[in-house]
């Protein structure tokens, strides 16, 4: 009861001088941290800055190319009989200056770019895929790598995979 | 003393602000937004900053959204893209349409978008930065397999743009996809000739070289075939194919060494 008055004396208080609360963005927007899933032993090389995969000349991504990454998961991915799904899932993660992956953020969206959940089997069957991929490059700085957060998008309508973007 | 969550706490206030000045301020504070690195703390504070000194600056919510969408924040990017578009659709629905259209391979809402857009500016060709919407909706077409309309919107764009600013101006890939089209239907004669069009305007795209190799070689000139995939590839190493402004997406039927080595080897085995 003291600690309900004390809250309402204090939202009354900054209230009457016009305070009010803002979003202190103390990281870039999109930033992952080590809260996120995957490899517990995955480190960043360098926790204090973390880049977006396209911010160089030399951006972070799939090693053998976007048409092999669509061959792999084209290839592997099974619906398990699950017709019923469709929209945008996303995993966002980080690949460190070794081209190591991890901190991954799962994101489920409809079609309309509503937040929904899709079947786990599909969630659990795309997210293995992409942690068994290899062959990442990291973001480059002239002759130095470095850690980004970079994310694959799979739109799926009835089940089937149609498109890996961006 | 310490205090860690006093930068949730804001006591800027606006209240000696007339409207007019609200929204001058507002606009201010997203130009500055725009010169500091999309997506680092103070260029969202600022554009927050913005939206709360005028929440009806519909250029400041677009903005923001943009960050969002480019990393992967699509839930985000559509609410503060909703929040623009209902201020002025005129400004930013077309605008939507091409991100559905590149970022989700959602041709049907993006031709939605852009056909929206142009019943609100009647007898207008609207422009998303400088791509006509008739472009797009040529490219939205192409990505249905409606072949008919998609080839009727890319006509429409090169004799507008034609006529309007001349050739210099024209995005050159409009040819492209136009020779794609007719490589699809194996109309091989059309497509060299559309293509051939193409390079006269421009030369140093290695889609259209590679899509000539194809025609050709489709109707047995496979030496003119080899040529014409050898400039391809020439090209390609140099890096001149077709590709989005900063690569954060793939343009539609992305180019891939793959496959103009594929095409050469095929060339080749038939020489």
């Amino acid at each position: 009861m003291r600690f309900c008055a004390f809250i309402c004396m204090g939202l009354t208080f900054l209230a009457s001088c016009d305070y009010y609360v803002v979003n202190p963005h103390r990281e870039i927007v999109g930033q992952l941290s080590e809260s996120g899933i995957g490899n517990p032993d995955f480190e960043p090389c360098f926790k204090e800055n973390i880049f977006p995969y396209y911010y160089s000349r030399t951006p972070a991504g799939f090693s053998p190319g976007k048409d092999s990454l669509r061959t792999y998961y084209l290839s592997q991915y099974d619906n398990k009989g699950i017709v019923s799904e469709s929209g945008y899932l996303t995993f966002r993660f980080v690949i460190n200056c070794k081209g190591d992956k991890g901190w991954y953020e799962i994101k489920q969206l409809g079609l309309d770019f509503n937040e929904k959940k899709f079947n786990s089997i599909l969630v659990d069957q795309l997210l293995a895929l992409t942690e068994d991929l290899g062959s990442w490059a990291p973001i480059r700085f002239g002759d130095t790598e470095f850690d980004s957060f970079i994310h694959l998008t799979f739109k799926i309508s009835n089940g089937e995979l149609v498109e890996i973007l961006p | 003393m310490s205090c860690v969550s006093c930068d949730r706490l804001s006591n800027e206030t606006y209240h000696h602000l007339s409207e007019n000045e609200k929204r001058e301020l507002s606009s201010k504070y997203t130009s500055l937004a725009g010169r500091i690195a999309q997506g680092s703390p103070k260029n969202i504070k600022l554009l927050e900053k913005a939206i709360r000194l005028d929440p009806r600056n519909d250029a400041a919510w677009v903005n923001l959204g943009e960050t969002y969408l480019q990393r992967g924040l699509y839930a985000e990017w559509n609410k503060y893209n909703d929040k623009a578009i209902q201020l002025n659709p005129k400004e930013w629905q077309a605008r939507r349409g091409q991100d559905k259209l590149f970022f989700f391979r959602d041709y049907a809402g993006a031709l939605y978008d852009l056909d929206i857009t142009d019943t609100l500016t009647v007898g207008k060709t609207d422009y998303i930065y400088n791509t006509s919407v008739d472009y797009l909706r040529g490219l939205c077409y192409y990505g249905l397999k409606n072949h008919d309309k998609a080839t009727e919107y890319f006509n429409l764009y090169l004799k507008t743009e034609n006529e309007k600013t001349g050739s210099k101006q024209l995005d050159k890939t409009a040819y492209l996809y136009l020779g794609m089209i007719e490589n699809y239907n194996q109309n091989y004669s059309a497509a060299i000739e559309i293509l051939s069009k193409g390079i006269g305007e421009y030369d140093h795209l290695a889609d259209i070289y590679y899509q000539l190799a194809l025609a050709h070689f489709m109707i047995g000139e496979a030496e003119i075939a080899d040529q014409q995939i050898n400039k391809a590839l020439t090209l390609f190493n140099q890096k001149n194919y077709h590709k989005s402004q900063f690569q954060l997406y793939e343009v539609i039927d992305q180019l891939y060494l793959k496959n103009i080595r594929k095409l050469q080897a095929e060339i080749e085995c038939f020489l």
